[in-house]
């Protein structure tokens, strides 16, 4: 026999082999920090944090005239005046109604909060502070913000911390995606 | 309220990094690729016979779209699973892109002829990992993929399935004849 017959066991499984040269070998292969990657995952990070996500635009008002505003740095800006900042309530999901492409007529806050809390006062305090960064961010807008702009959905509320909330998962859409 | 026992408030979820990168939040994407970049290289690298370049490619357009879809990541498999599920799709445009590889379910054929090195000699001079990823290189696709999940990742049978998009069923016949090829290979080469 050669030295590359395979030596197997009566299953035929290879049980001739020893179980800890693989598990030796295995447990090497996971230690093993690639050289690689610690050259270029700074590079890596940096180019997928440049790619731009698919958003619509907001037409928006500046001192000169009408400009448009990503919806994703509306979110942005309302995301860091509310998450966190109202007690006991965590952002889920932030969705812009817009007509004519890109008039703003409706923002819908989804957001989870923690059992025991008074969701009213929570509600006016997430429309003051989105009402104030609507303004901030898109200037004085055809529609005047207010109660029928503004919507503010609690969507859940547990019991413990809400900041530690996973996605947001809206029954009405589709599976995780796209994976392709 | 206090946290419950046991549970680390410093440490977000990965499930609370999902929520924030979705609304946004580009610090909460990088704890998530600090926690699972490099295991998504890993893979790549294992799958693409070690090239470097093609494994960052791949690795890349995962990363970027992971950036680009997390607004749609509804948690319906762990952000880990899913992440691998798109760099496994990523891999395999990768590897259509560079080049045909044939898949070869006769791990256990003799295929010394136009090896250009010789196992008893890589095994003197050669660390055992690199033993061990020269016979997963070997292995055919799924095997392969099926076994770096499992052994390398600890995914379990379900994820594996999901990352690969088939069935756990399937995935166990797979594990079983990589680890059975694995252990053969890494037996011939003592």
């Amino acid at each position: 026999m050669s030295d590359r017959t395979p030596r197997q066991g009566p299953d035929g499984a290879g049980a001739a082999t020893s179980p800890a040269l693989v598990r030796a070998a295995t447990q090497s292969l996971q230690d093993r920090r690639d050289p690689r990657w610690v050259e270029i995952s700074d590079r890596v990070l940096a180019r997928a944090l440049r790619a731009t996500r698919r958003s619509p635009l907001i037409r928006a008002r500046s001192a000169s005239g009408v400009v448009h505003v990503s919806e994703q740095v509306l979110v942005a800006y309302i995301r860091d005046a509310v998450d966190g900042v109202v007690p006991d309530a965590a952002l889920l999901h932030v969705r812009t109604d817009l007509v004519g492409g890109d008039t703003l007529t409706g923002v819908t806050l989804s957001l989870v909060a923690r059992y025991g809390v008074e969701l009213l006062p929570a509600a006016d305090e997430i429309r003051r502070l989105t009402a104030a960064c609507l303004v901030e961010v898109l200037g004085p807008v055809d529609v005047p913000v207010g109660l029928d702009l503004l919507h503010v959905h609690f969507a859940d509320v547990i019991v413990g911390d809400p900041s530690h909330s996973g996605p947001w998962a809206d029954p009405a859409r589709g599976p995780d995606g796209p994976t392709r | 309220m206090a946290a419950p026992p046991g549970l680390d408030v410093a440490a977000p979820t990965d499930g609370t990094l999902a929520r924030l990168a979705a609304l946004g939040d580009r610090e909460a994407f990088t704890e998530i690729f600090h926690r699972h970049a490099e295991a998504m290289f890993r893979y790549a690298k294992h799958m693409l016979h070690g090239h470097d370049a093609d494994a960052e490619d791949a690795v890349q357009a995962a990363l970027v779209k992971a950036w680009q879809h997390l607004p749609e990541f509804r948690g319906d498999s762990a952000l880990r699973t899913w992440l691998f599920r798109i760099t496994a799709n990523e891999v395999l445009a990768q590897r259509r892109k560079a080049r045909p590889v044939p898949v070869d379910d006769q791990l256990l054929s003799p295929d010394a002829e136009g090896r250009s090195t010789d196992p008893a000699h890589l095994l003197l001079d050669a660390e055992i990992w690199e033993v061990l990823a020269l016979a997963l290189g070997e292995l055919p696709w799924r095997q392969r993929a099926s076994w770096v999940l499992r052994e390398l990742e600890g995914f379990s049978y379900d994820d594996i399935a999901m990352v690969l998009d088939t069935s756990p069923t399937v995935v166990r016949g797979q594990l079983h004849r990589a680890r059975r090829s694995v252990a053969v290979r890494m037996e011939q080469w003592r």
